[in-house]
């Protein structure tokens, strides 16, 4: 952890929480320059956007109700 | 009959070198034609044969792994087969998304299927079992039971009077060509009992067919001459290439479905059938898809998943262990090349250099992706998708496919559609090297179809 501190380690972390809080389900990637993706990066554009729960995919009404109390995020 | 004399060579019409599945069912298919056959069998009845030159392995599939699949003894590697048979689809030998293509139609292809289950001891009628399931995949089941030993099998037709000879303990090493490489004119074969290497001489009207296993014919036909010319069936320089396993992947996935996999399954066969899933040819196409059959394990309603689905929808669900058994695209990268190290017979030792190609590993995950997907839009289900088990644990299922390939197109493979060596009129081979493609289908049921097939070639033969 020599380049960035821990705080500005966290920050970034945080943000990409708040990415994933936001709808982006994937992160692309060109170089160094990361974007955000909009949707879940499946195989084609025809199907419902679904979400992952330790690797199940899921309806996102289905992953909200399969997520335990307590847990806000994914 | 089994030999124990000299070899008189002008007593044959065909010449097989190998005795499994292939060797086997192409010498009695012979017989049956009253052509008279002698098959070369480096093992004996019972026991295979040690200090033959071995394998040695790169890659994805490395050190010793296609050593164990590889039986040098009569009946061939059927002495450890597992016993599955299925057939190909359509899309397995036509799929232009990936720019496979065999030079045979699936029609030509279904009455030797269906004698070759036979021959397999399988119902013709459940090798090509298929029932739409939901739309864009099909539930095709393997049929599974007993594997056949050929050497046990058919060993009582073999050392009988039945117009086949086998010449135990004795391989097969060389091959010469007259000088326009339009024909083989002798083969060489080292007795092993004796200790010596003997030539067989033979007529232009007698055949000659390569069927000593994917390892084995692509060792053999690459073997250097002492004259440094381009070794006998290698004038394409394409031997060995294209070498194919079927990556297995163990737990790749998990389901959950509405409806009972194997409600089309007859009841009396519900514990002899593989119970796979596999896209159709239109999805697979439209999503660039190929081999890749979700078997589809240990069905339970008694999981957390199943639970929650049946809870939420009213409906009954079952949870599905899914293990992928997949094809690998073929690649002239992943091929059969030979070692400096010889054997005593001067047989130069096959090293076998394969790796999964990235297609290959996202194929499993893109297969039950879109199948997951389908679920989801349908409401009937739901897909796990394992990428640790896909990307960083594949297996093999121990075949050896695509090292004479072939093809239409001489410059491009190895055998022409009928098997036979591109520019010769007597050389043929016989068994999984010659797919062009692998499938996912397990192939011996194919081997033993292919081999009745060339039977026939043969046998019209002058």
């Amino acid at each position: 952890m020599s380049a960035i501190s821990r705080r500005t380690a966290l920050a970034i972390a945080a943000a990409g929480v708040a990415a994933v809080a936001a709808g982006a389900t994937a992160v692309g990637s060109r170089g160094c320059a990361h974007r955000p993706a909009t949707r879940a990066a499946g195989s084609t554009d025809t199907v419902l956007d679904y979400v992952d729960r330790d690797g199940w995919m899921l309806t996102p009404a289905e992953g909200e109700r399969l997520r335990p109390a307590g847990q806000s995020g994914s | 009959m089994f030999v124990t004399d000299r070899i008189d060579a002008a007593a044959y019409d065909c010449v097989i070198v190998g005795s499994g599945p292939a060797g086997i069912s192409l010498a009695l298919a012979l017989a049956k034609a009253r052509k008279r056959v002698l098959v070369f069998e480096s093992g004996d009845a019972d026991q295979p044969r040690s200090g033959l030159s071995n394998s040695i392995g790169y890659g994805h599939y490395a050190g010793e792994y296609w050593n164990g699949h590889w039986y040098r003894a009569l009946g061939g590697t059927s002495a450890l087969w597992a016993g599955w048979c299925v057939t190909h689809r359509d899309i397995d030998l036509d799929n232009p998304a990936v720019g496979v293509r065999w030079p045979l139609a699936r029609p030509a292809l279904v009455p030797y299927w269906n004698a070759a289950a036979e021959i397999l001891d399988r119902d013709p009628a459940y090798v090509a079992f298929e029932k739409p399931f939901v739309p864009g995949f099909v539930y095709r089941p393997v049929p599974t039971g007993p594997a056949t030993r050929f050497g046990t099998k058919y060993r009582a037709a073999l050392e009988g009077r039945g117009g086949v000879d086998v010449a135990l303990g004795r391989s097969v090493v060389g091959f010469e060509a007259n000088a326009s490489r339009s024909h083989v004119t002798s083969v060489t074969y080292v007795d092993h009992a004796l200790g010596i290497r003997r030539p067989l001489t033979l007529a232009p009207g007698q055949s000659v067919v390569v069927a000593a296993g994917g390892m084995g014919n692509a060792q053999l036909l690459l073997q250097p001459r002492e004259d440094g010319a381009v070794p006998v069936g290698n004038e394409s320089g394409l031997v060995g290439q294209f070498l194919m396993e079927h990556p297995e992947f163990y737990l790749a996935g998990e389901c959950v479905l509405e409806a009972e996999l194997d409600r089309y399954w007859p009841e009396a066969n519900k514990s002899t059938g593989m119970h796979t899933i596999v896209a159709d040819g239109p999805l697979s196409i439209q999503h660039g898809l190929y081999g890749c059959a979700l078997q589809c394990m240990k069905k339970s309603a008694d999981h957390d998943m199943a639970r929650f689905m049946t809870a939420e929808s009213g409906r009954p669900y079952f949870h599905y262990d899914i293990t992928a058994h997949t094809e690998m695209l073929p690649s002239p990268s992943n091929r059969v090349v030979l070692t400096p190290e010889r054997d005593r017979w001067g047989l130069h030792r096959p090293s076998a250099h394969c790796a999964i190609d990235a297609r290959d590993f996202q194929n499993v995950e893109r297969t039950l992706r879109v199948f997951g997907e389908t679920l989801i839009r349908l409401g009937q289900g739901g897909v796990r998708v394992n990428n640790d088990r896909i990307y960083r644990q594949a297996a093999g299922e121990g075949h050896t496919l695509g090292t004479t390939r072939m093809g239409d197109n001489p410059s491009s493979s190895v055998v022409d559609p009928d098997c036979r060596v591109h520019g010769y009129d007597n050389l043929f081979v016989a068994g999984s090297s010659v797919f062009p493609s692998g499938g996912y289908a397990n192939p011996t049921l194919t081997i033993v179809a292919l081999a009745l097939r060339l039977a026939e070639t043969v046998a019209r033969r002058k």
